[in-house]
């Protein structure tokens, strides 16, 4: 099925050199310790918390978003936080290529692979593991410390496996993922 | 900023927030940016050392007043009406608390699960998974509440750092003073 053209206002989005597409009513605190990788969108009302940064000095990176994702409408990215040897600190996210996350999702996970989708309304606990090559159905919430392992479809609350993904699940969502990016058009 | 806001000691409140109607907020108590707070008949009543995180709605519809307790944490995306809220709660992200429903002490209500409108909820209770099943709480609180300190310590130092923070309460230069000189002594230290 061939999805159908998204248009948006031309002043609505920022577009970086290397073709990320950011909404101006987005809310991206310490955007200096935030790394899009390009050709990603981060769309309206979406919150990314790059302000919630590692305890001690130096540069640290606290989301790094790779190419080709999409976060939708009223998604918030926050790194999770823990206390290590009584330290409290909160620790870096990363998060794969060609990853989708629904509307109005939140996510906590430590680590996010590539080729996933996340649904709508989801909740991603504190330091989930999710490998490459998954799906989390609509309002699924997966607990803290959860791994979900690569080719898996998780549903439900506490999200359980529920499926697997064929092994053509890269190359599907590789394409719907430049298809969405490509058809997210200005309009004047 | 409205004029009937009271902000306590030590308090971290952003300024990228939604504020309606009368609200006291108490000593310690960290707001974090895009939290709404709506006390559209009756005042809420923030006591000390709550956490509310972003996109939290907490919002008072009734003309009596909406108190809230010592050290509770609001997660991203809750959802709170309710009459009484007790002390050292946890609401996981986008759970919800309906109608007139007064809360105890050292609940968790689990992320999307919700109250059913007005019930009253003893102390200890946990509210889990796709039913709202309900369950007393067994692990210990301590854990939960040293977990808690550290984790207000640490917002105090870096939310003012990256936002902006209301300047309305004299306390944020104070705790500003204070954290210039706890850094000046880690500079010695390191020498």
């Amino acid at each position: 099925m061939e999805p159908p053209i998204v248009y948006y206002p031309r002043s609505e989005y920022i577009e970086t050199d290397t073709g990320n597409k950011v909404s101006r009513k987005s809310v991206i605190c310490g955007s200096q310790n935030i790394i899009l990788g390009g050709k990603t969108i981060i769309q309206t009302e979406c919150v990314i918390r790059g302000d919630l940064r590692r305890t001690g000095g130096g540069h640290a990176v606290v989301v790094a978003i790779g190419r080709y994702c999409l976060l939708a409408r009223g998604s918030i990215i926050r790194p999770p936080y823990k206390t290590y040897k009584g330290i409290f600190s909160y620790y870096p996210m990363k998060i794969g290529d060609h990853v989708t996350i629904g509307e109005g999702s939140i996510v906590e996970a430590a680590t996010i692979g590539s080729f996933v989708h996340i649904g709508k309304n989801c909740v991603i606990g504190r330091f989930a593991i999710i490998k490459d090559c998954c799906r989390i159905e609509d309002n699924t919430v997966i607990p803290p410390n959860t791994v979900v392992p690569s080719f898996s479809i998780y549903e439900g609350s506490p999200g359980v496996f529920v499926d697997e993904l064929p092994e053509c699940v890269q190359d599907l969502y590789e394409s719907k993922t430049k298809d969405y990016y490509a058809k997210f058009q200005p309009k004047d | 900023m409205p004029k009937d806001i009271n902000i306590g000691k030590n308090a971290v409140v952003c300024k990228d927030i939604e504020i309606r109607g009368e609200i006291q907020i108490g000593a310690g108590t960290i707001l974090h940016p895009q939290c709404k707070i709506l006390a559209l008949k009756g005042p809420i009543i923030f006591g000390q050392n709550n956490i509310v995180e972003e996109n939290v709605t907490i919002i008072n519809n009734s003309q009596t007043a909406l108190t809230i307790g010592n050290e509770n944490v609001f997660e991203v995306g809750c959802y709170v009406e309710g009459t009484k809220i007790g002390n050292r709660n946890i609401i996981e992200a986008k759970a919800r608390i309906l109608g007139n429903t007064s809360l105890g002490d050292n609940c968790v209500i689990g992320a999307v699960c919700s109250t059913k409108k007005d019930e009253v909820i003893p102390d200890n209770t946990v509210i889990f998974g796709d039913h709202n099943n309900r369950r007393t709480q067994t692990a210990s609180a301590n854990q939960q509440s040293s977990l808690h300190t550290r984790h207000l310590d640490y917002l105090r130092e870096v939310l003012p750092k990256f936002n902006h923070v209301a300047s309305d309460s004299q306390e944020a230069v104070t705790h500003s003073a204070h954290s210039t000189h706890s850094r000046k002594v880690k500079q010695t230290a390191s020498h």
